[in-house]
């Protein structure tokens, strides 16, 4: 019984890249006769895409499912990897350094961040805001409004070579899993996502715990930069919040992660609904619609799901209330027999 | 100590929250030594010698000018430091510059200040159309002088007193350098294909997207149709204005033509590589970004063993300097065609619209009353050692396209925009303005 249970819940998690994977695929050959995986590059590619919008989706979920939409978190991504990528280029250090110090600057973002929201007490969304104008700054007074350009720059191959990539993307999934079911960090998570209150009278140190979450986000959504910078070269030091949207972009990934995750665990979740999403996208290019078209498809699909989402209790809730409404009509023959 | 921590982080919010409002609240630029020790190639201060101030010239009046960019990066910079170190000091002007702007909102915002600070003229390069018109019609409100940079002429501001003219890339010329790089690619009498990244150029010839993205796919279009004789189904223009990508109807089977509208580089590169991985195409065109694909093109081409030539459009910055210097997988230069735009020469010719305006006769830029545009002329650089001769403009103050002295003779008084006009024809040859700096 449990056996079957768990390979309902494999089948279930797989079956939502496999499914997409068809789909598209017999779009794909229908009207453009193309396959969507048709060579090692778009395998590569697909790695690639994967890997960003799932560790992005990460760092989103660490506040996210505790009610805090940090929306400092693009701004963090833009200052850390830009900051790390110059002074790796400064010091002629490789692209594995580049990781390192755009890593050690979204910590350092990260926890200045949650040191805010706890000190201050200000809504995240209004701090997010506020933390973004002041992350962005940084970066474009450092680079002198340039950014980050990594054209040209040699030593950043590996951060390219899909070996890397892969094992950046296996390595944040099982960090997300231990931090998650293994540690303190993980036993407070659940705790606050079920009542903040509650964690908090049960003794959880619900400040502290913030923090970490920033904290992590924040080097999780630099890992993501450097991933994004290392093929596209170039990241921008734009102002006036514009970081953010790359970042919000991956909030279906983040989402329907979370259900997916119900099955087996968030961070499996996550990184399979990142691969299914990635070969949604390959496939709709493939199929030539232009990027409006592309966006408003996805953002249907987006607010379908959420629909999905909230009502999807709902034929559950009705079979309980019309089954008890039967039970005390049968119980009220009895006792009229009675 | 939460207390403290709270403090702390509020004055850290407060003062970064005061940077950061950089749009809001101008300050005139005094950012010379970053600037330098950051482009090798803007270090031309120092050398700058004094120049014969024109009879009739009154150079004594200290103007201020609020600067509302759309740029940055270092191509900006390189521009900035034009109008610091050449402009500024030639035309007796100081500059207050806007972080980079993307609406008519930010321009407004921006105006305000410079007003508030004391500004009599604005140089715009905010491009969209409602930016334009309404910054123009600010601008006439408050008595102060306007100019603008553009490639689209916006006729329903020309006729307001104030708007002293437009200037920008001129997108005719963009589309011909396009045409002319390809018609020399293509001279070799092997069929080519091409896939170009035509970023805003859907509607652009109708003032909507990018008028130079329009008329650079138009270009690259006109050089294929006219090397190979190409029967296209629709107009060119038609093509160009589809809105979504795909494979141009070529009429031979050994020429495909792949057009990619769109305004993000990272879509159009997941996009873009199944088609290069075909193996049809040996030819990448970006109107814009091109340095954002070229990661993506060294893939295809270690995959399938094939050199892909890239062009795009590009300044004459370190990053077009690295594309014709490195080699790709297939031991080519990664970029083989830039079409250069000088953005420092579009900027002093809208200070020279404004001294002309400052001293009196602004009716000399105008045509029977009607702000005009100018366009900049867009070079074709074919190879690297033609790149290493035209990147040693404006490295040095005799080596900008307009030097000090230039500036000075076309704003003295009788000059006309006609005389601009001409000026620009003079210089749109990169050849010959080459000679003439002493770099051939």
């Amino acid at each position: 019984m449990k056996k079957s249970s768990k390979l309902k819940d494999i089948l279930f998690t797989v079956a939502f890249p496999v499914l997409t994977w068809l789909v598209m695929e017999l779009l794909c050959l229908l009207f453009k006769n193309k396959h969507v995986i048709a060579t090692a590059l778009d395998i590569k590619t697909v790695i690639r895409n994967t890997g960003i919008t799932a560790v992005t989706a990460y760092a989103m979920s660490f506040n996210l499912k505790e009610g805090r939409f940090d929306l400092s978190l693009g701004a963090q991504r833009m200052a850390g990897t830009i900051l790390g990528g110059l002074l790796a280029m400064a010091l002629g250090l490789s692209g594995l350094w580049l990781l390192v110090f755009a890593v050690a600057f979204g910590f350092l973002f990260g926890v200045l961040t949650g040191l805010a929201f706890i000190s201050l007490r200000v809504p995240p969304m209004v701090l997010g805001v506020g933390m973004a104008l002041i992350w962005e700054v940084i970066p474009y007074l450092v680079s002198g409004g340039k950014g980050l350009n990594l054209f040209g720059v040699s030593g950043m191959g590996i951060l390219t070579e899909s070996w890397f990539q892969i094992l950046v993307v296996v390595i944040m999934a099982v960090l997300v899993y231990i931090l998650m079911n293994y540690t303190r960090l993980g036993y407070e998570t659940k705790a606050v996502q079920g009542s903040q209150l509650i964690a908090r009278n049960s003794g959880i140190n619900i400040f502290r715990h913030a923090v970490e979450c920033y904290t992590l986000a924040g080097a999780l959504v630099c890992i993501a930069g450097v991933l994004d910078v290392s093929f596209s070269t170039q990241m921008s030091a734009g102002l006036g919040n514009t970081s953010n949207g790359v970042v919000t972009a991956n909030m279906f990934a983040m989402i329907l992660g979370s259900y997916i995750g119900e099955k087996s665990d968030s961070s499996v979740g996550i990184l399979t609904a990142a691969l299914t999403l990635t070969i949604f996208k390959y496939g709709l290019s493939l199929m030539e619609f232009s990027d409006p078209v592309n966006s408003v498809v996805n953002m249907l699909i987006f607010i379908g799901f959420l629909v999905f989402q909230a009502n999807r209790h709902k034929a559950a809730l009705n079979r309980a209330r019309k089954a008890r409404i039967e039970l005390a009509k049968q119980r009220k023959a009895e006792l009229a027999a009675a | 100590m939460k207390k403290i921590i709270a403090l702390l982080l509020a004055v850290v919010m407060v003062l970064g929250l005061v940077a950061c409002s950089g749009n809001s609240t101008p300050a005139p630029a005094d950012n010379n030594a970053s600037t330098e020790a950051n482009n090798a190639n803007t270090n031309t201060e120092a050398n700058a010698e004094p120049v014969a101030v024109p009879e009739g010239l009154d150079l004594s009046v200290h103007h201020k000018v609020g600067v509302a960019t759309v740029h940055e990066g270092e191509a900006w910079e390189i521009a900035r430091n034009y109008l610091e170190t050449i402009v500024g000091p030639t035309f007796n002007m100081e500059f207050i510059y806007s972080e980079k702007l993307s609406d008519a909102n930010g321009l407004i915002a921006f105006m305000e200040q410079c007003y508030a600070a004391g500004c009599d003229g604005i140089v715009n390069l905010v491009t969209s159309n409602d930016a334009i018109a309404q910054g123009a019609h600010k601008a006439e409100e408050w008595g102060i002088w306007f100019a603008t940079q553009n490639s689209a002429w916006v006729e329903e501001v020309a006729g307001l007193e104030h708007n002293v003219g437009q200037c920008g890339a001129s997108p005719e010329s963009v589309g011909e350098a396009y045409k002319a790089a390809f018609k020399e690619i293509l001279s070799d009498g092997q069929p080519h294909s091409v896939v170009l990244f035509e970023g805003a150029a859907v509607g652009g010839d109708k003032g909507q997207g990018a008028a130079s993205h329009f008329y650079s796919a138009v270009g690259v279009l006109e050089a294929f149709q006219e090397t190979y004789g190409l029967t296209y189904d629709k107009p060119i223009a038609d093509l160009v204005n589809q809105q979504d990508p795909g494979e141009v109807n070529t009429g031979n089977s050994d020429v495909h033509i792949y057009l990619y509208p769109g305004r993000n580089p990272g879509d159009a590169v997941t996009a873009l590589l199944p088609v290069l991985q075909t193996g049809n195409y040996d030819i990448f065109a970006a109107v814009f970004s091109f340095a954002a694909f070229t990661n993506a093109i060294a893939d295809v081409e270690q995959s399938t063993g094939k050199d892909i030539k890239v062009i795009g459009t590009a300044q004459i910055e370190q990053q077009t300097k690295t594309g014709f210097e490195t080699t790709d997988p297939t031991g080519d230069t990664v970029l083989n065609g830039a079409i250069l735009n000088d953005l420092p020469l579009a900027c002093a010719i809208n200070c020279i619209e404004l001294m002309h305006a400052y001293n009196g006769d602004v009716a000399s830029m105008k045509d029977n009353g009607q702000a005009i545009l100018l366009g900049v002329r867009s070079y074709a650089v074919l190879g690297a050692d033609t790149y290493a001769k035209a990147e040693k403009l404006n490295t040095a103050p005799e080596l900008y396209i307009l030097t000090a002295e230039d500036l000075l003779a076309l704003a003295q008084p009788g000059v006309t925009w006609q005389d601009l006009e001409a000026k620009l024809a003079e210089i749109a040859d990169l050849d010959a303005l080459l000679a003439a700096k002493g770099l051939n």
